[in-house]
């Protein structure tokens, strides 16, 4: 069989879900300023299993990972949705199954700033040498977020060695960049309409090529980067010796190319796109979450790098 | 040519840095917060004052209304020591640099007398009513209208993102008093109350720090005609002009040559290892601070030579921006995870440097204006 790069008829299904849940949630500019995780919303992707994807009990793989993200990027929907993929791949099935049904909430990252660390029950340190289970030695400061995230400081105590966590870094690292890339695509598209509708000088913006090409250049970069997202996920799921590096490239293209639409989508809304109710803001600052997640970008250049033997 | 400082510009900056070194002990713990935001508002308005007690508020403003004397270049020496520890003169700003040497220049003797006083002692916030809901970058397509109705205007329309509309005293509204005239004709100045009955304040939450953006409703605001600046029908001069005064703009070069000071003595004193690539970010970031540093000088030079304004002010507008957007990468990579946290320098910098291609006249306008102006390429 040759390349097929569209998702099959069942991972089409469970996008379809996903977006349906995130549509009767209401997510979108709603989200960051009513309570940073709604329950319904949470439970509601814990129900479709999307929480336990890539886990041995919860079935699926990348791929699914990837097309649940998707969707989830599209809506810039909020939650500690790459750490609760890495533990999955990290942690045993009797320890994730409360994260896995919604019951509880892993804090991914390094130390001492961790994600969500200020809601969460599980804390998984994850570095280049490795990942360790651990909890924190006082409870985390609350750290105040500019998404509206509960993160907090936390000084952690190692429990147990998880490996080298290159395998779950990878699988984060691919779960990111197919929520960037859509949230990027998302952001795009809201422009764009947004350029043809508002008019200046008589004319719609988009008909000047300052406000077009930027986004068609976005667009391009958009583009590829979820089709990367896609790659890496599938070479995970296929085991190919070549997975890390793929996850690391297709990370670091959605971060470029999602930074750089967010910039576009601000810069073509103008001042609408600073306002917390606009279209804008909300999930550009879930892209600049997103791309410090779940490693520092440091360590995916070096994974790149060492896919091409340097 | 020469590139250093002459001896008066050295002694005016170290008894401005003495000053503020006094005021402002230490880290002033908003200079890295953003411009305008209404918890400074106050502190702004005091610190203003103290400005005014020692001459530094209004130094380049005639004797007659309070100023010393001093040249472009102590002028450019105030805006870089002020604008690098985070513009503690917060909405003063705007009134000292183009609102009261546009009242200067084309009030009569009683506004002069009423209006500028209070901008000199520190003591008053005004804002601006310029942009609409449909007249945004496209400004002279402002509807906002205003009917004389005898020794009033009579006011309707509504005025968007316009800072510092919750807390001013006065507005420097452009309003369109001849809906018959093509664009920039039959557009007139009023300097209106902010108490006035029929005006009606609407904060706009925004992401850029605490600063919020307010919108304003006026529904039958009566505005004396005798609060008209410059000619009727002829604001769109006056107002070009007003900006114009200052030429260039804040220098946020120097804010943002700030923050990546600032950023990197973070970094040092946590002992983070800066990466490679993030030595590069700085390098680059700080090379573009100095590039828009010399081109804004370009510009005070035109004006201490009595030079007319001329594009140089568009090429270092553009060169600003591109630093504020080069030093926030440069933040955020030397900060990583910490620039979620809210207000750290680098999340600061970032909302700050988001802002600043759109903020007062869009980064492609200007580019336009490059091209036009500086290059002679044509017009579309």
């Amino acid at each position: 069989m040759g390349l097929d790069l569209a998702y099959s008829v069942e991972q089409q299904e469970l996008a379809r879900s996903v977006d349906g849940l995130c549509r009767r949630c209401g997510t979108g500019a709603g989200f960051t300023d009513s309570e940073p995780l709604p329950q319904k919303y949470w439970s509601g992707l814990a129900d479709l299993g999307v929480l336990a994807l890539g886990t041995a009990d919860g079935g699926g793989g990348s791929l699914e990972i990837a097309a649940a993200m998707e969707q989830l990027g599209a809506h810039g929907a909020p939650g500690p949705l790459v750490g609760t993929f890495v533990a999955g791949a990290l942690l045993d099935p009797s320890e994730m199954e409360p994260i896995a049904e919604g019951r509880q909430l892993a804090s991914v990252g390094q130390p001492p700033l961790m994600p969500w660390a200020a809601a969460a029950e599980v804390f998984i340190e994850l570095s280049s040498e490795g990942a360790w289970l651990c909890e924190p030695a006082t409870a985390p400061e609350p750290v105040e977020t500019t998404a509206g995230e509960p993160w907090g400081r936390a000084e952690l105590q190692r429990l147990r060695h998880l490996g080298d966590g290159i395998s779950a870094a990878a699988l984060g690292e691919a779960a990111a960049a197919a929520y960037l890339a859509s949230a990027a695509g998302h952001l795009v598209d809201i422009a764009s309409q947004y350029a043809k509708d508002r008019v200046q000088f008589n004319r719609p913006i988009a008909t000047f090529q300052a406000i077009s090409h930027p986004l068609a250049s976005c667009s391009v970069s958009v583009t590829a980067s979820r089709i990367m997202a896609r790659e890496a996920a599938s070479a995970i799921d296929n085991r190919d010796p070549d997975a890390p590096a793929a996850a690391a490239r297709a990370r670091l293209s959605a971060v470029a190319s999602a930074t750089a639409a967010a910039y576009q989508a601000h810069q073509t809304f103008g001042a609408i796109g600073f306002t917390i109710e606009g279209p804008v803001a909300h999930v550009s600052l879930r892209i600049r979450q997103l791309s410090l997640q779940p490693l520092p970008q440091a360590a995916a250049r070096t994974r790149v790098l060492q896919g091409l033997g340097v | 040519m020469e590139f250093d400082w002459a001896e008066e510009d050295v002694s005016y900056r170290s008894e401005l840095q003495a000053f503020l070194q006094d005021e402002l002990p230490g880290r002033w713990e908003g200079a890295t917060a953003v411009l305008g935001s209404a918890e400074n508002a106050e502190y702004s308005r005091r610190f203003a004052g103290l400005l005014a007690d020692e001459g530094w508020l209004t130094p380049h403003w005639p004797a007659e209304w309070g100023g010393t004397g001093a040249t472009p270049w102590m002028l450019a020496v105030l805006g870089e020591e002020l604008w690098s520890r985070g513009e503690p003169r917060g909405p003063q700003y705007m009134n000292v640099n183009w609102i009261g040497p546009s009242i200067m220049a084309h009030g009569t003797a009683e506004q002069c007398e009423r209006y500028l006083p209070p901008i000199a002692a520190g003591d008053v916030i005004w804002c601006q009513g310029f942009s609409e809901p449909e007249a945004g970058t496209d400004l002279a397509s402002l509807r906002t209208r205003a009917v004389p109705d005898g020794d009033h205007y009579v006011v309707n329309g509504s005025k968007i993102w316009t800072s510092y509309g919750d807390i001013a005293d006065h507005c420097y509204l452009l309003v369109r008093t001849d809906p018959g005239a093509e664009r920039h004709h039959g557009i007139s100045v009023l300097l209106m109350d902010m108490d006035s009955p029929g005006l009606e304040v609407r904060p706009i939450p925004g992401m850029v720090g605490e600063h919020s953006f307010t919108e304003l409703f006026l529904s039958d605001v009566r505005v004396p005609a005798a609060n008209r600046l410059g000619p009727e029908n002829e604001g769109w001069a006056v107002v070009r002009e007003a900006l114009s005064f200052e030429r260039v703009g804040a220098p946020r070069w120097a804010r943002a040559a700030y923050v990546l000071d600032e950023t990197l003595q973070w970094a040092r004193e946590l002992g983070r290892v800066i990466e490679e690539s993030t030595v590069e970010a700085v390098g680059r970031a700080k090379a573009a601070c100095e590039a828009a540093r010399m081109l804004c000088y370009r510009v005070i030079d035109e004006r201490a030579r009595d030079l007319p304004p001329s594009p140089h002010a568009n090429v270092a507008r553009v060169a600003m921006v591109q630093a504020e957007r080069l030093t926030a990468d440069a933040c955020a990579a030397l900060q990583g995870n910490e620039i979620m946290r809210y207000g750290s320098s680098s999340d600061l910098q970032t909302r700050k440097s988001l802002a600043a291609g759109v903020a007062a006249g869009t980064y492609e306008v200007q580019l336009n204006l490059v091209a036009r102006r500086h290059l002679g390429l044509p017009k579309s």
